[in-house]
């Protein structure tokens, strides 16, 4: 917390403002105390304060002021709180002041007045256009990266978690309105008097848009009275809402909008924490009117970024708005008449105009006859050519301008003054236009770039129309008439860069893109490089990138462009726009999707009885499954040792619900389910499982599992856990594409039935303590069979298989019923030593069995060939869905990496993923033969053993082989992928 | 992001949707007979048109449902959707789809 000081600045103006003197308000910027007042921006406040360096330059960390008073700010970027409160990339001009508010410039070290890499600022030849690709390439990119990022970076992102809540907003509406000026409020009146639901969307705090500043008279009152009227108006009718301090960030097709709205950053953090800080809507609306105004284009000519060179507009906007003046002898450069309302507004409010630099000859509007009847002077057929003032504007210099034949005058006088206003014009806000795939004219008039060819249900009013005053604004939009005073205003003078004939203006720095630091050299040097397409030029100049989307620099920049090209600006034409038009917080996207709800994982039906008794969760393919189950004290591999020699000895019992299990159903189930898999289906019994493989297109393997037929026109699918739904999905998806004649019904039941396997010896002693009405012995329940039963009154079914390589036993049952049947397995099971076991114990089993674990063992290139499956693919009689492609010369190449198993030399394990060298390499860098898919400490054989994809695996048995990984080299014997019970003795218990 | 009008559920966000790739591919019936070269053409050879082409979706996130929209991938413009088993609806002024 900031201490206070209620002092006013003498730079406060004594004229009413929307910034209230009654409640000072202290904030800190760069570690300094300040004081501000309630309506301030931060911008307003530090100007104030005599602040002139609010940041550093991107590349050449040259001392930037405060350019403009709204989201067009290219050199007053800060950062706002501190941790865990941290928001990087903010505009001063947009950042609401409060008490206690902490900001920090960017891009500087130690801070924006004192920055110790400023002598970068010497180095600009290492820097011009397209610098990255030319200065960096020695050694390497890699070497350079880590300073570059260090130097460039504009702010810094929170280390500790976000403590605030964000959410996301789905909404529709008949209109939107984007931007509540004068055009956007006078439609939504119009709009809402027709009931029609209206949302009007305004990123400042206020309604107004200009109105707020501009010193305007609407029917005889002052325009700010009638924003006041216009609102309450709106705010009564029950079909608007209103939506400030939110930005309209993306347009996209069929009028699908997303607004960032900021809810609490006005507010100390501390503050109301029960709102979420943000919220990012996405709506759909009907219409959507664009009314985002224009922004004024700064003049390039040398110097011009020096702190005390502002837009002209922002220059009456801080003077009007919050009754500041930002210096006090101001000079004003234009090519248009606008500008001459900061030189009458200033005026009035007892500032000193120095002087104003007009680029036309002879200008002749009612403004620039007023400005000169103040007692200003003008520079007709002028130009600002150079400034001064290495911590801040001192002078600037003039010369005289031949503009129609592009001669400047050696000629030069000098004007001292702390501020320079400058007009190039205005470009109207297109950017969502742009966005929404309307197309761009560039308006010879008007010297910008207006709306045309819309797309979309959408069209643009106002100024981002290119309807500049207010007088033809509202004759356009309302139906209503006002009365105001419409000034004669002469046209824009084109006017884009200073001519070259002075030597020394022609080698100056000239700023056209002041975020990214790109002048007009580098500007023409990339086109003298032949980057003329207006897409590649932006990407190597990096002008209009990023937060800033070339707010300020875009236009500008293309006619340069033009000039060093030879085109006029409408044959450069204008990079497609795009979201966001402003920074949006990836907290407000990711809104609730974050932490344990960023992918909710699911638990199983017996998820209290695993946590109760030591279960240690991980994530497998969406589901919160034991690991494996400690005792007290016991670490990761006793656990799992003590639970694979339960399975091998005794009995063991694992919660297998996640388990896919799809149920295909009708009179065409089994032809069906032939196109599916590799191995024949409709050739099954009643009552028999097999295991299969499923294929793509392509031919490779895409899951494995168990078909069991269940009836003669029923099948029970199951496929590896993470694939259920994706599977269920393939099957529908052929079904209603390729054979909808087939009278199939595909039902997936994963979630639905809960299953429980009993593996070991002594599972089926297990089971005969119980009342089950089935024989299950060997002979009459054989491995791969399954049985429908009856057991304490729910049906369940019984499948005899194993993953394990022991006797097993799947009971499949509804799933509310599973944990009553797991307390009473393993209440019996008591007796039997019966051990829960988890995932890491059945991997290590199912390793020693050489049974394959899809998407491990396996890649997106596997084929049944690979894993031991080539006869009976290849044999199959009947078509199925990868059959052809098994065919092809890639899936018969004799050295495809195949399935091996790997006897390690030594104690230690293999890492998985490590590679496989080619044979006669003894260390790395070598081609491979492969990789090593799964490893594992047996404890059943009591040595390291694995499984790998080897090249030509088959025909190298007993091969030793030089596996690499990180830290270091091993070797192994290639051995079959069958370490334990090659002869399948255990099957049957 | 488009509105897609499901031809069993109505307009949705294109959000509830998955695309499936293009539409009237035509599966070999007999496809051991067929040459590698065609079967290649089969799984690799698709046309990726810039402009008007079919294009399967399935209603994922509502019924599940597969069927066919006619659309420009350039504008995104949507000029047709038709059911599985119906033919490609070519017609311009068709918007609102079967």
């Amino acid at each position: 917390m900031v201490h206070k000081i209620n002092h006013i600045s003498k730079l406060r103006l004594d004229v009413a403002s929307q910034v209230n003197l009654e409640k000072p308000i202290s904030f800190s910027f760069d570690g300094k105390i300040y004081n501000g007042f309630d309506g301030d921006s931060l911008a307003s406040a530090l100007i104030a304060n005599g602040v002139r360096i609010v940041g550093r330059s991107f590349k050449y960390h040259r001392p930037r002021g405060i350019m403009s008073a709204g989201v067009e700010e290219a050199n007053a970027i800060v950062q706002i709180g501190e941790e865990p409160y941290i928001q990087p990339n903010m505009l001063a001009t947009k950042v609401e002041l409060f008490d206690g508010l902490v900001a920090k410039s960017v891009n500087a070290w130690p801070n924006a007045g004192f920055d110790l890499f400023a002598p970068l600022g010497f180095a600009k030849p290492f820097f011009v256009a397209g610098f990255y690709y030319k200065v960096f390439k020695w050694p390497s990119w890699h070497f350079w990266s880590p300073l570059v990022r260090r130097l460039a970076g504009l702010g810094t992102a929170p280390k500790q978690p976000d403590p605030d809540d964000y959410d996301y907003h789905n909404s529709h509406t008949d209109i939107l309105i984007v931007g509540a000026g004068a055009a956007g409020l006078v439609a939504a009146l119009k709009h809402g008097k027709q009931g029609k639901k209206v949302l009007l969307v305004e990123q400042d705090k206020d309604l107004g848009g200009a109105l707020l500043y501009e010193k305007f008279e609407i029917d005889g009152v002052p325009a700010l009275d009638k924003v006041a009227e216009m609102v309450s108006a709106l705010e009564a009718m029950k079909n608007v809402t209103i939506v400030k301090r939110a930005t309209v960030t993306g347009y996209y097709d069929d009028n699908f909008i997303t607004i960032s709205e900021r809810l609490r950053n006005h507010l100390p953090p501390e503050v109301d924490t029960h709102k979420p800080r943000e919220r990012f809507w996405h709506l759909r609306a009907q219409q959507v009117i664009i009314a985002t105004g224009a922004i004024e284009r700064p003049l390039v000519f040398a110097n011009n970024d020096r702190p005390g060179i502002m837009l002209a507009s922002a220059v009456r906007h801080y003077a009007s708005r919050f009754g500041i003046a930002v210096g006090r002898r101001i000079f004003i450069a234009t090519n248009n008449d606008d500008a001459y309302r900061t030189a009458i507004d200033l005026h009035a409010v007892g500032i000193n105009i120095v002087g104003i630099a007009d680029i036309r000859p002879n200008p002749q509007g009612d403004l620039v006859i007023a400005a000169r009847a103040l007692g200003i002077i003008v520079h007709a057929g002028h130009a600002v050519i150079n400034t001064k003032g290495s911590r801040g504007l001192k002078s600037i210099s003039i010369s005289k301008i031949d503009v129609k034949n592009n001669i400047l005058d050696e000629k030069q006088q000098k004007f001292e003054c702390d501020i320079l206003a400058t007009s190039g014009g205005w470009s109207p806000v297109v950017h969502l236009h742009s966005q929404s795939g309307g197309k761009l004219h560039f308006d010879d008039t008007l010297q910008a770039f207006i709306p045309r060819d819309y797309i979309q249900q959408n069209m643009c009013i106002g100024s981002a129309n290119g309807v500049f005053e207010l007088a033809d604004i509202l004759a356009e939009t309302s139906e209503m008439t006002f009365k105001i005073n419409k000034p004669k205003v002469e046209p824009i003078q084109a006017f884009w860069d200073l001519p070259k004939n002075v030597k020394k203006i022609k080698d100056s720095k000239r700023w056209v893109d002041l975020l990214h630091d790109v002048t007009a050299s580098d500007v023409a040097l990339a086109a003298r490089e032949n980057y003329v397409s207006v897409e590649h030029f932006k990407r190597y100049t990096t002008t209009g990138m990023a937060m800033d989307q070339g707010k300020t620099s875009n236009v500008n920049a293309l006619a340069i462009l033009g000039r060093e090209t030879g085109r006029e600006i409408a044959q450069v034409g204008t990079t497609k726009f795009r979201p966001p038009y402003s920074p949006v917080s990836m907290g407000a996207m990711a809104a609730r999707s974050t932490g344990a709800l960023f992918s909710p994982l699911r638990n199983l039906p017996m998820h209290i009885w695993h946590k109760d008794n030591g279960a240690i969760f991980e994530d497998y393919g969406g589901w919160n499954r034991p690991a494996y189950y400690t005792k007290s004290g016991e670490s990761e591999q006793k656990a799992v040792e003590r639970e694979v020699s339960a399975v091998r000895q005794h009995v063991g019992i694992l919660d297998y619900s996640p388990l896919g299990k799809i149920m295909v159903k009708g009179p065409d189930c089994a032809v069906f389910l032939d196109y599916f898999y590799c191995n024949n289906v409709s050739n099954l019994k009643l009552n028999r499982a097999r295991y299969g493989l499923m294929l793509n297109e392509d031919g490779n393997v895409i899951d494995d599992g168990v078909f069991i037929r269940v009836a003669d026109d029923e099948f029970m699918v199951t496929t590896t856990s993470g694939g259920a739904a994706r599977f269920a999905a393939y099957l529908e998806e052929w079904r209603q594409c390729e054979w909808p004649h087939m009278d199939v019904v595909i039902s997936n039941i994963t979630t639905g039935w809960g299953c429980i396997s009993l593996q070991g010896p002594k599972a089926r002693d297990l089971l005969h303590k119980f009342d089950i009405p089935i024989d299950l012995s060997a002979e009459n329940f054989p491995h791969m069979s399954m049985r429908s039963t009856e057991f304490a009154g729910v049906d369940i079914k019984i499948l005899r298989t194993s993953f394990t390589g022991e006797l097993g036993f799947e009971i499949y049952m509804p799933r509310s019923y599973a944990n009553a049947m797991w307390e009473m397995l393993i209440n019996v099971g008591n007796a039997f030593k019966i051990q829960p076991f988890g995932l890491e114990a059945l991997m290590v089993m199912r390793t020693e069995k050489g049974f394959i674990h899809i998407g491990v063992d396996t890649d997106s290139t596997t084929i049944p060939a690979d894993i031991g499956f080539a006869v009976p693919a290849r044999k199959k009689p009947s078509d199925y869905i990868g059959k052809r492609s098994l065919f092809r010369p890639e899936s018969l190449r004799t050295d495809r990496e195949v399935l091996v198993g790997l006897k390690v030399v030594g104690d230690a394990p293999l890492q998985m993923g490590s590679i496989i060298l080619a044979k006669g390499y003894d260390k790395a860098p070598a081609p491979m033969d492969g990789r090593v898919t799964s490893s594992y400490n047996s404890p059943t054989m009591g040595y390291p053993i694995a499984l790998g994809l080897l090249k030509n695996g088959q025909s190298r048995m007993g091969e030793l082989i030089k596996i690499y990984d990180l830290d270091g080299m091993q070797e192994a014997e290639v051995v079959a992928p069958c370490f334990y019970d090659p002869k399948w003795r255990q099957i049957d218990g | 992001m488009m509105t897609i009008k499901c031809p069993y559920c109505g307009e949705r966000s294109e959000a509830e949707y998955n695309f499936g790739g293009p539409a009237h591919l035509e599966r070999p019936s007999h496809a051991a007979e067929v040459s590698d070269k065609e079967w290649g053409n089969y799984l690799f050879m698709l046309d990726n048109v810039k402009g008007i082409s079919p294009e399967r979706w399935c209603h994922s996130h509502g019924c599940g449902r597969w069927f066919n929209i006619l659309r420009n991938t350039e504008t995104h413009e949507i000029l047709s959707i038709y059911k599985m088993g119906e033919g490609v609806k070519a017609a311009r002024g068709d918007k609102d789809g079967a």
